[in-house]
Parts: structure tokens; C-alpha cells; sequence
């Protein structure tokens, strides 16, 4: 999988919870970044988002978590971390999608006017992981 | 702080009843302590955490473990508060009226049992969501098309039953229901309409059955816990052309929805069509820090320039036309006929709209069924995350749009906040919803927030307007407005709660309706 095919990318978003999933397995469950997601309106965030270490994907969205919630079809064995420079919505939208598959622990705080920067971890529960 | 144990119910009886629900649903699916958090209001309206938080809470796989629930609830007195989803934001979400109560979180019952393409229907657990519906019907290539409201991620029955509405001519979900099946608060299970009859083929045909129609007295209701519904699902069309009609000033509103008015009862109007204002337009895809940087409401100088920037209007009519093409052309005429009169009107079809992305172009999905999150943007408007719905019911006329309108605009504007409103044209209703978005961190906005939707709820009241639906805060003060002869409705709503759940453990406080123990009197 070539990671870097899926910057700026609208399909990627679609795929980013396979692509998730496939990095933090790679990884062995470590607790650095599996991807970074920024909104791409607002030239902060980028800023912001380019000064992140990360693993994986810098994914950009323009604050419509609708793609990822229906590329969403599976639970998540490892850990997932995510970083994100984004509208309040995004994150919490992101967050209540992927506590339906895993225990989520969400750490958020405000940046300026528009933009949130959070860290978003999943860990694999036994009762609604196995849902799907 | 530890959560709450609800009134008159101690910590031992507590656990001993957790310990049995671990019994009946298995250990994985009881939550307790931290885990209940999520079952917290994401946009509180309080700054007083004790208020509507939950002890636990439990997620039953089957209606037999939703009766073995109730039983133990009745056994031990422990208030439940069932939730099929938990997704109904704005107005609570899966939080309960009464602190300390155990949520029953019946989104593991999420069974597709039925999709029938010949009649259009679906036989759904409260679990299912639009999104898994619709994937469902589009993994078996029916030719169905859902109704979805504007989070996909809600609950099928859940939304119904709080008297959600949708964007396709199915608009009215609870009218598209048709036969339930209900655990009473006896633990008792029942089935209505045809489904009482053993061996029938017409439960989810027609809506009656025979005797008293009873679906509705478990929507917006604590009487029992809706464990399967019918509900009715649209013909795939033959053709379908979304269009948006703009208007450029304020006062057109009036014109407006007396030209809809006989559309709409003649059905002209196929859909359950929206006029949307302007700010709640553009913040789907833009912040209001994109055009104004000051504080408080935009002035007019703001307003035009985001009609320039997103080509849209101070009201945004998005409807859609359903069915053969020479049908289409027909309608689309009547309404290009009917709106020209409005001076600066602007009729666009899709391929009319070149900005990218675009309220038509998002609209457009949304009438035609396609479960998005895609309004949770508007959320951001001013960066604070947090929103509630105001939302009387009003006819179709344009003396009460315009009535409602500056009785709402003027109060939101007086607090410091941008109207964002629209009209949902129902069959003969009129629904001005109005989302108020705010800083859910600040507890001053909070505070703020809390007076000014208790004055707009005595305003309208006192103008003879009443909510359709609300969050969990306001549903007694809701309640209350009902009050036509000396409250009979409330009174009746009592003896029927007294009757189905004499022990009262469903939901207590839902839509104002207390069981006999907690009337009146102190409650956490």
C-alpha cells in the first residue's frame, strides 16, 4: 500500500479506515500517529498538520465526516491514534463513528475561532468490536 | 464524580440489579462508571453535571432480554431509560430526564428482518440505522429508495417515533409506520395492528388493525419499548429532478409560503420540502470567520456578500420533482409559473449550479434518500460545536412564517446569535425549526442559551404555537404549554402511564410524563 497516494485525496477518504487499520497492524500496535487529518479550508490547520509527526496518511477533509462513516464497515484489532487539525464537528462526528467498533478516548482543545486540534485513540473492546 | 444513583434507590439495590442484568444480557454488555459517559448529552444546556446523567447502562441483544430487563427493573424499582440509538442529538441524545437511571441501549438489535420490494417496506429492530437500511437495500440491488432525516447515522425506529421527519415524499416517518411490537412496562410483549392477528400477512399493509389505533401512544412516550416496527419505503422513481428556488430578501417569506400553501395540499409540492435560510445555508460548507470577523450576529453587508460568494439566497427552497419525465415537465412549470412572481426569484436545476461544493447538490442526495452527516457542518458556524432545535408547528400561510419568523429572529439576534431557521412544508404543517448553534464549553453561553429557549417557548406558547418535539431540559416546561382544559391531556397521559407501567421504571419525565411516585415532588 503506497501511503502517500492518499494525500489530498477524496476517495482515500473512503478507503482511510482500511488504510487505518493495515498501518496500525504494521506498526505492532505502537502509540505514534497512524494519520493525520486536517481540514483543508483553512491554511492553520495544514500549517498545523505538516509540523505533526506521523506514521501513515495526512488526509484532508473539508469538515464532511460522511465518507468515513460509510467506509466504515469493520471493527479495529489494533489501536488506532489519530491526530486531527478540524472543525468540533469532525472530530466529534469521528469520534461517536468509531466508538460504535471500539472504546475511543478523545482529547481535544481549542485552537482558534474555527479549528480544534485532537487526539483521537481506539482500543479494542471485546462487546462492540465484535458487533460487526 | 461517580454517576448518580436515581432517587430512592441505594447503592446495594443498584448493584444487585446490575448483577442480574449481567445475568440476562452477559457481562460485556452492562456498563458502568467511566463506560457511561457516552450515554452523556454532547451539547448540554446545563452547567449542573448531577442533571440527566445516567448510572449505566445495558444492551439487551433481543426483545426476550428487553422483558427479562423490565422484569428485574420492576423488581428491584430501577428507572430505565430505553434509547434505540442513541443518536438524537439536539435533543438529548441518549441521555435520560431522570439522573441515575439505567439507559437500555437497543442498538445491538439491529436486525434487518424484512425488506419487501413489491409493497415497499421494511420490518426493522430498533438498532438499524439509515446508513445500514440503505446499504442493505443497495447490496441487494431493490429498487427502494429510505427516507432519511438529515443524520444518516440515527435509528430507523427511533427517529419515527420522535416524530422525525425526512426530505422525500415519505417526509412524515412516523406517518410511514405500520405495525409495532412493544415490551410494556409490564414486561408484557404486544404487537399491533394486523400483527395481533396469529398467522396474518398484512402486518406491516395496514397501518389499523382492528379496535383502538394505539401506535402512536408509544411515540414521544414512556409506555413501552418499541421492539420491531414497520415502516413504509418509496418506489424507486422513474425519474427524479431536484431544484432550488432562491429568494433574495427577508420579507419574501411571507409570499412565499402562501404560494406553497396549495402547492403543497395539491400536491404539486411532491416532497417534504424545506425552505432554509440563509446562514444555515451557507454554514454547511462555510464559517462565518470566512466573512465576518466581528462578534455577535452579521449585519446585511455580511448577508449579501455570502449570497454573492454561494449564489444562494436570504431562503432557499430545495424541493424535488418524483416520476415519468413528461410529469416532471409538467410540475417543474406549475412551479416556475408560481414562483416567478416573487421579484428576484431564481429557479435552478443542478446542472444550473457550477459552485462546488453546493447546497443543491448536497440537498439533492438528501431527497432522493442517501443517508449523509453532512449537516453536522453548520455546527461550526461560529466554532463552538454545540446546537439545539427550536422547532413550533405553524399551517401554511405566510402570515404565521413571517410571524414565527420575527418572533424567533429577533430573540436569537437579541442573545448574540445568527438566525438559522428553515421551514419543513409538511402535509398541512408548517415546521420552523430553528437551530441555535453555541459554545458547548462555555458555561456562560450555556446559561445564555437555557433563558433565551425557555422565553422563546412562552412566547410561542402564548401566540398559540406549540414544539413538536425537544431536549430532555425542556420537555416538562414543553409539556406544560399543552394545557387546554385544565391539562386533560397530561392527565390522560398519566392513567395511561399509570396503567402500562404501574410501577413506572420506563422513562420517567419523557415529554413531561412523570409515573405516579415522582409527580409533583422532588426527583434527584
Amino acid at each position: 500500500m503506497r501511503r502517500r497516494a492518499f494525500i489530498g485525496s477524496a476517495a482515500a477518504l473512503c478507503a482511510m479506515p482500511q488504510a487505518l487499520i493495515e498501518t496500525a497492524s504494521a506498526a505492532g500496535g505502537t502509540q505514534a500517529a497512524t494519520a493525520i487529518i486536517f481540514d483543508a479550508r483553512f491554511a492553520a490547520a495544514a500549517r498545523l498538520a505538516d509540523a505533526l509527526p506521523v506514521r501513515g496518511p495526512r488526509l484532508r477533509t473539508r469538515g464532511d465526516v460522511t465518507d468515513f462513516g460509510r467506509g466504515l464497515q469493520s471493527g479495529f484489532d489494533e489501536p488506532l491514534v489519530l491526530h486531527g487539525i478540524t472543525t468540533e464537528s469532525f472530530a466529534f462526528c469521528l469520534d461517536v463513528l468509531l466508538r460504535e467498533r471500539a472504546r475511543t478516548a478523545l482529547d481535544i482543545e481549542r485552537v482558534d475561532r474555527d479549528l480544534h486540534r485532537w487526539t483521537l485513540e481506539t482500543f479494542p473492546r471485546s462487546g462492540w468490536s465484535a458487533r460487526a | 464524580m461517580s454517576n448518580p444513583l436515581p432517587n430512592g434507590v441505594g447503592a446495594e439495590v443498584m448493584a444487585e440489579a446490575l448483577a442480574e442484568f449481567r445475568n440476562i444480557v452477559g457481562t460485556d454488555w452492562v456498563f458502568t462508571d467511566d463506560e457511561a459517559v457516552s450515554y452523556r448529552d454532547p451539547y448540554p444546556l446545563t452547567n449542573d453535571d448531577s442533571r440527566f446523567a445516567a448510572h449505566g447502562a445495558v444492551a439487551p441483544a433481543s426483545a426476550d432480554e428487553v422483558q427479562a430487563l423490565v422484569a428485574t427493573a420492576n423488581e428491584f424499582g430501577i428507572p430505565l431509560w430505553p434509547v434505540s440509538r442513541g443518536k438524537n442529538f439536539a435533543y438529548g441524545g441518549a441521555a435520560p430526564v431522570l439522573s441515575g437511571s439505567i439507559v437500555v441501549d437497543l442498538s445491538r438489535m439491529n436486525r434487518i428482518l424484512e425488506v419487501n420490494e413489491d409493497f415497499g417496506y421494511a420490518l426493522v429492530e430498533p438498532g438499524v440505522s439509515y446508513f445500514d437500511l440503505y446499504n442493505y437495500i443497495q447490496e441487494k440491488g431493490l429498487k427502494l429508495w429510505i427516507d432519511v432525516p438529515d443524520p444518516g447515522w440515527g435509528s430507523v425506529v427511533g427517529n419515527a417515533l420522535d416524530h422525525g421527519v425526512g426530505y422525500t415524499p415519505y417526509g412524515d416517518h412516523f406517518g410511514m409506520q405500520c405495525g409495532m411490537e412493544v415490551v410494556l412496562g409490564t414486561g408484557e410483549l404486544v404487537r399491533t395492528g394486523m400483527g395481533a392477528l396469529p398467522g396474518n400477512n398484512t402486518w406491516q399493509l395496514f397501518k389499523y388493525g382492528f379496535g383502538p389505533y394505539v401506535d402512536g401512544i408509544f411515540s414521544q412516550s414512556n409506555f413501552g419499548i418499541v421492539t420491531k416496527m414497520g415502516i413504509w419505503l418509496m418506489p424507486e422513481p422513474p425519474g427524479y429532478r431536484p431544484y432550488m428556488i432562491s429568494f433574495d430578501k427577508e420579507e419574501d417569506i411571507e409570499q412565499v409560503i402562501e404560494i406553497l400553501r396549495p402547492l403543497k395540499v395539491g400536491m404539486v409540492v411532491q416532497n417534504a420540502a424545506t425552505v432554509r435560510s440563509l446562514v444555515l445555508d451557507a454554514a454547511i460548507f462555510e464559517t462565518k470567520s470566512k466573512y465576518y470577523s466581528g462578534d455577535g450576529p452579521i449585519p446585511d453587508s455580511v448577508a449579501r456578500a455570502i449570497m454573492s460568494d454561494q449564489q444562494i439566497g436570504m431562503w432557499n427552497f430545495c424541493g424535488a420533482l418524483y416520476g415519468p419525465p413528461p410529469v416532471m415537465d409538467a410540475l417543474e412549470g406549475v412551479l416556475r409559473d408560481a414562483f416567478a412572481s416573487v421579484p428576484g426569484s431564481k429557479f435552478y436545476l443542478e446542472k444550473d449550479r457550477k459552485r462546488r461544493p453546493d447546497i443543491l447538490i448536497h440537498r439533492a442526495e438528501t431527497m432522493r434518500g442517501i443517508p449523509k452527516l453532512t449537516e453536522f457542518n453548520f455546527l461550526n458556524w461560529d466554532g463552538g460545536g454545540g446546537h439545539v432545535g427550536f422547532s413550533p408547528v405553524a399551517p401554511i400561510t405566510g402570515e404565521d412564517a413571517i410571524r414565527q419568523y420575527h418572533m424567533v429572529k429577533d430573540r436569537v439576534r437579541e442573545y448574540g446569535f445568527d438566525y438559522m431557521g428553515l421551514m419543513a412544508i409538511g402535509w398541512r404543517d408548517l415546521h420552523h425549526v430553528t437551530v441555535i448553534v453555541y459554545d458547548k464549553n462555555d458555561a456562560g453561553e450555556r446559561r445564555k442559551m437555557d433563558e433565551l429557549f425557555r422565553t422563546m417557548v412562552e412566547e410561542a406558547a402564548d401566540a398559540g404555537y406549540g414544539e413538536y418535539r425537544t431536549h430532555i431540559q425542556y420537555m416538562d416546561q414543553i409539556a406544560g404549554t399543552y394545557s387546554w382544559n385544565d391539562n386533560a391531556l397530561m392527565r390522560m397521559n398519566e392513567s395511561i402511564k399509570d396503567a402500562l407501567d404501574p410501577k413506572g421504571i420506563l422513562a420517567a419525565g419523557k415529554s413531561g410524563i412523570w409515573p405516579k411516585h415522582l409527580r409533583g415532588g422532588e426527583r434527584s
